[in-house]
Formats: C-alpha cells, sequence, structure tokens
C-alpha cells in the first residue's frame, strides 16, 4: 500500500502537466492533443472502479479471454468486407452477460490489445473510449433486462452502435475541421463520407447480434454459472429465470 | 530475444517516456520539412532494431490510409485563399491540399515510431509500468495479450477441421463465409472459457490475491537509464521551447507561407530528429562492444 500512492500523485501530476499542453496547444489551433488528454482522462472513473473492488482470479481470467476473443475475432473476416469487424458484437455480448464494469473492460482492453498485432496509434484511446462505452451501456441496458436480451432489440441496438462507434472516432477529424474552418457544412461532409464504413460496420452488428446474439449470451451465461464470477447481483437466483430456460 | 540489448535494455520507464514524447512532439509540430526529419528519424530506429522487418509488413496498409488523409482534406475543407482547381462547383484550394500532406505526413511519421513501440515496449515492461497504477487493469490487457497467440493457434486448428464440415470462411457467399467465421468463434470461445477456467483456478491455488503483488521481472535504473533520460529530458525541452516561440509551425491558412525553413526550423528539424534516434545510441554502443569482445575469433 506504501508504494501505491506515489504513483498515483506522479501520474496525476504528469497528467495536469498534460493537460495544460494541451490547452495551451488547443489555444495556438492544434486540437490533436486536447483530443487525447480528454478520452485519456475520461477512462480514469471507469478504471478506479475496476481497481477498487476485490477481484478474483477466475473474473479477471474471464475477462482477459473475452477481449482475446475479440481481438482475435478479427482475423477470419480480415478477408471478407473492411470494417465487417465482430469485436462491437464480443463486446456487446460481454457486457449483456457479465455487467457494465466488465462490458467497459472488455472493450477498452480489445481495442489496446489487437492493436499491438493491428498497430498503436492516437486512435488508440478512442478506439478504447468507444469500444468501453459500447460494452459500458450494453450492461446497463440490457444486464438486468430481460426485453433487451432479445434478438431484435439487441440487434437494434447493435446498429446504433456500428454508427456511434464511427462517429465517435470521427471526433478528432471533427475536432480538427473545427479549430480550423468553423463551418458545419465540411463537418456535415466529414460524416456523410464516413457513413458507408459506419453502414458495413452497422450492418456487421445486425448480422452478428441478429444471429449469434442469442446463443452467445446462452454459452456465456452458462459459463458465469459455472464460473460464479462476476455475479453480485440475486437477479438470477430469484424470480426472473424464464428466459434462461428458453435459451439454454 | 535481444532483451538485454541496445535500445531494448533501456529501462521501460525510458521507452514509454520516449514515445510519449515522439508522438507528442510529431502531433505539435506540423511543418512537413519537420515532420519528415522525424518519420526518417523513425525508419532508422525501425532498420536498427529488426531491420525494418515490421515496417515492411505495414507499408501498404499505412501508405493506403495516407492517401486517404491525403486526398479527404482537400475534397472536405475548402478554406484558403489560392484555388488551384474547381471540381464541379467545389473550389479545391492550395491550402487544404497542403494541410493534408502535412497531416498525411504526420500520420505518417506517427505510424512509422509506433511500429518500434511492439519491438521496445513489450508486454513485460507494459505490466512493469502499469502493475503499480493499474494492478487488476494491467493483468487483464497481459494476459489477454499473452492469450493471442495460443487462439490464433486454436482457430487455425478449429479451421482446418471445421472445413470437412463445411464450415469455411473461404468459400461459398458473403453470407456463408460470415456464418461460417461466427460458428469457428463460438467453438474457440467456448474451449477457450473452459481452459481459462483451469488457468484461474491454479491461479488461485498460487496465491492470486493474498497479499502485496510482486514482479518476477525486476528491472533496475542504470545509469544508462538516467543518462537517456536526461538527454531526452533535454531535447524534449528544446523543442517545446521551439514550438512555443512558432518554430517547426508551417502557417497554412489563410494563405499558404513559403515552405523554406528559417534558421529555428531547421533547428527544431535537427533536435527532433536527435530526438527520434537517440536511443538508438545505445544500440550502437552495445553493437561496437560486443563485436570488440569478439575481437579475437
Amino acid at each position: 500500500m506504501k508504494s501505491r500512492l506515489p504513483a498515483w500523485l506522479v501520474a496525476g501530476v504528469l497528467a495536469a502537466l498534460y493537460l495544460g499542453l494541451a490547452v495551451f496547444a488547443l489555444k495556438r489551433g492544434n486540437s490533436l492533443l486536447i483530443g487525447v488528454v480528454l478520452v485519456l482522462l475520461s477512462m480514469i472513473p471507469f478504471l478506479l472502479r475496476f481497481e477498487r473492488r476485490e477481484r478474483q482470479a477466475r473474473e479477471l481470467v474471464l475477462l482477459a479471454v473475452l477481449a482475446a476473443i475479440a481481438s482475435v475475432s478479427r482475423i477470419p473476416f480480415a478477408a471478407l468486407l473492411p470494417g465487417f469487424t465482430p469485436v462491437t458484437f464480443v463486446v456487446i455480448v460481454s457486457g449483456v452477460v457479465f455487467g457494465a464494469e466488465a462490458g467497459w473492460m472488455v472493450g477498452a482492453v480489445s481495442a489496446l490489445v489487437s492493436n499491438l498485432f493491428l498497430g498503436q496509434g492516437p486512435w488508440t484511446p478512442w478506439q478504447m473510449f468507444a469500444w468501453g462505452l459500447a460494452g459500458y451501456t450494453a450492461g446497463l441496458l440490457a444486464h438486468r433486462r430481460p426485453f433487451w436480451r432479445r434478438r431484435m432489440p439487441l440487434a437494434a441496438f447493435g446498429v446504433c452502435w456500428g454508427f456511434l462507434y464511427g462517429w465517435i472516432m470521427n471526433l478528432t477529424l471533427v475536432l480538427d475541421f473545427w479549430t480550423r474552418d468553423h463551418s458545419w457544412s465540411a463537418i456535415a461532409a466529414l460524416y456523410a463520407a464516413g457513413l458507408p464504413f459506419d453502414g458495413v460496420h452497422a450492418g456487421a452488428n445486425l448480422f452478428f447480434l441478429g444471429v449469434f446474439g442469442p446463443a452467445w449470451i446462452a454459452l456465456l451465461e452458462r459459463y458465469r454459472r459455472k464460473y460464479g464470477a462476476l455475479q453480485r447481483t440475486l437477479w438470477e437466483e430469484g424470480g426472473d429465470a424464464s428466459w434462461v430456460h428458453r435459451n439454454g | 530475444m535481444r532483451e538485454g540489448f541496445g535500445f531494448r535494455s533501456l529501462h521501460p520507464i525510458v521507452a514509454i517516456v520516449y514515445y510519449a514524447g515522439g508522438m507528442t512532439f510529431g502531433m505539435l509540430l506540423f511543418h512537413p520539412a519537420v515532420l519528415l526529419a522525424g518519420w526518417l528519424g523513425a525508419v532508422l530506429a525501425n532498420v536498427a532494431l529488426d531491420r525494418a522487418a515490421s515496417l515492411r509488413r505495414w507499408a501498404v496498409p499505412m501508405l493506403s490510409g495516407i492517401v486517404i488523409v491525403m486526398i479527404v482534406n482537400p475534397l472536405i475543407s475548402h478554406r484558403g485563399r489560392t484555388v488551384l482547381t474547381y471540381l464541379g462547383d467545389m473550389p479545391i484550394t492550395l491550402e487544404s491540399v497542403a494541410y493534408g500532406a502535412t497531416m498525411a505526413i504526420m500520420l505518417l511519421n506517427v505510424l512509422t515510431l509506433f511500429v518500434t513501440y511492439r519491438l521496445v515496449l513489450t508486454e513485460q515492461k507494459f505490466l512493469y509500468l502499469f502493475a503499480r497504477l493499474l494492478p487488476k487493469t494491467a493483468l487483464v490487457a497481459m494476459m489477454a495479450t499473452g492469450l493471442i497467440p495460443r487462439l490464433r493457434r486454436r482457430l487455425g486448428d478449429l479451421t482446418l477441421v471445421q472445413r470437412t464440415r463445411g464450415i469455411t470462411v473461404t468459400e461459398g457467399g458473403l453470407a456463408h463465409r460470415a456464418r461460417s467465421g461466427a460458428r469457428l468463434l463460438h467453438s474457440l470461445l467456448a474451449w477457450s472459457l473452459e481452459d481459462a477456467l483451469q488457468t484461474a483456478d491454479s491461479m488461485q491455488a498460487r496465491g492470486y490475491g493474498t497479499g502485496e503483488r510482486s514482479a518476477y521481472v525486476s528491472y533496475r535504473f542504470r545509469a544508462r537509464d538516467g543518462i537517456a533520460l536526461a538527454a531526452l529530458a533535454a531535447a524534449g525541452s528544446a523543442l517545446l521551447t521551439g514550438w512555443a516561440y512558432g518554430y517547426g509551425l508551417l502557417a497554412v491558412y489563410p494563405r499558404l507561407e513559403t515552405l523554406a525553413l528559417s534558421g529555428g526550423d531547421r533547428l527544431v528539424a535537427a533536435v527532433y530528429f536527435i530526438y527520434i534516434v537517440l536511443p538508438l545510441g545505445w544500440e550502437w554502443r552495445d553493437r561496437s562492444a560486443w563485436r570488440a569482445s569478439n575481437w579475437s575469433r
């Protein structure tokens, strides 16, 4: 415990200095740093929440496996269509079954880890942010509400995230265009240019969540009970186990 | 491999400072010549570390991304005084072409630098750096990284076996391929989850979470790390000062200024190049020491 404090202190001071530099750069018309810094800072509450609680080894290994599966899942689809990846699908399903916190973790870690193989860059924090948020919202929405676990609502949710993901990733360029041009039409043109790619991503989510969503949820749910991990609600033992029977 | 040699033998803190600074200055400085100087340094770093093998593997996706950035900017942004031509009724300005090109070079520079990141900042160093700050998150990230090669191998096995049942991602229509891919992943998930349970229990049995975390590899902060860190800090503060005084920046809007470098710009370009190639000094030093020790043979 005594070695923990200085590490936090050092990180905090560095973060403050970097934020200052980014604000200074923004004032001089360079918005690239401020975007990255703000995204990194936005991860702190999630990370703190995850770190604060005592974790079993099983929970950590489970999250690592899910993140690794999400990263590897890009491989069989790499040759199909650019942008047609099941990463968002794996992240959303993880959030649905294991809750918001776990969903965020799987999303963020799979972005970080898959970029070790696909190329790190300034977009890594943005991807961590976008996928983390996809998992987090999936957990918030569907973890305790059986309605959202059904095929159609889940697929609709996936389509939304297909577009949202692209829009979040565009933010770097939007900030850059805005500090230069102050024109909404350029930003609209930018988003319009991205629409086909976002559409492919949304289509992938629709396909995977629509066709494989329930099967994957049933599989993960089985392991959740088997591991006894990441469950801190009495929801499953209590009344509503109907969909569990239905699916597995 | 070659963990104790040259650039890779430096302390993880030095490595992370190097990459953070290299990326930050790569995004702050905005002049094609300055960024090209940095890119040259990054290419040299790639050559010194693995004879640019990884860089060559990345060349095609990198170049295609850069070409996209170059083309998209003038099509979307129409600011600038000097109109080169009209596409329909859309003005293409010299300024946005120049801005797009500089942006593309910036991207090229950062990407090339980050190709070496994987070679230098291995998973062990990553864990060492973040284990004290975020022990659980770092462990999850590290385990996921370690799992990926194993999962890839398993996916290969599954692909081979399932092909005999007609489940393949290389033949048939798009729908069939996508469906097959997802089925392969489903099997992979079930297989890996089962196996992970054992890993977790064996961690538990060895006492995970019972006390303060320790690390097997401990990095010592040696004299060379101190020297490297001080040199990086000196180059970094010189760059920061130059940038704060407005050197290393190309004024694109409203009218493109001359591309010629002022004295300050040249200095910034030189210092940025030195910053990027600084750790290669250790590479050179260790290589010559190795040669000298083998002199008699």
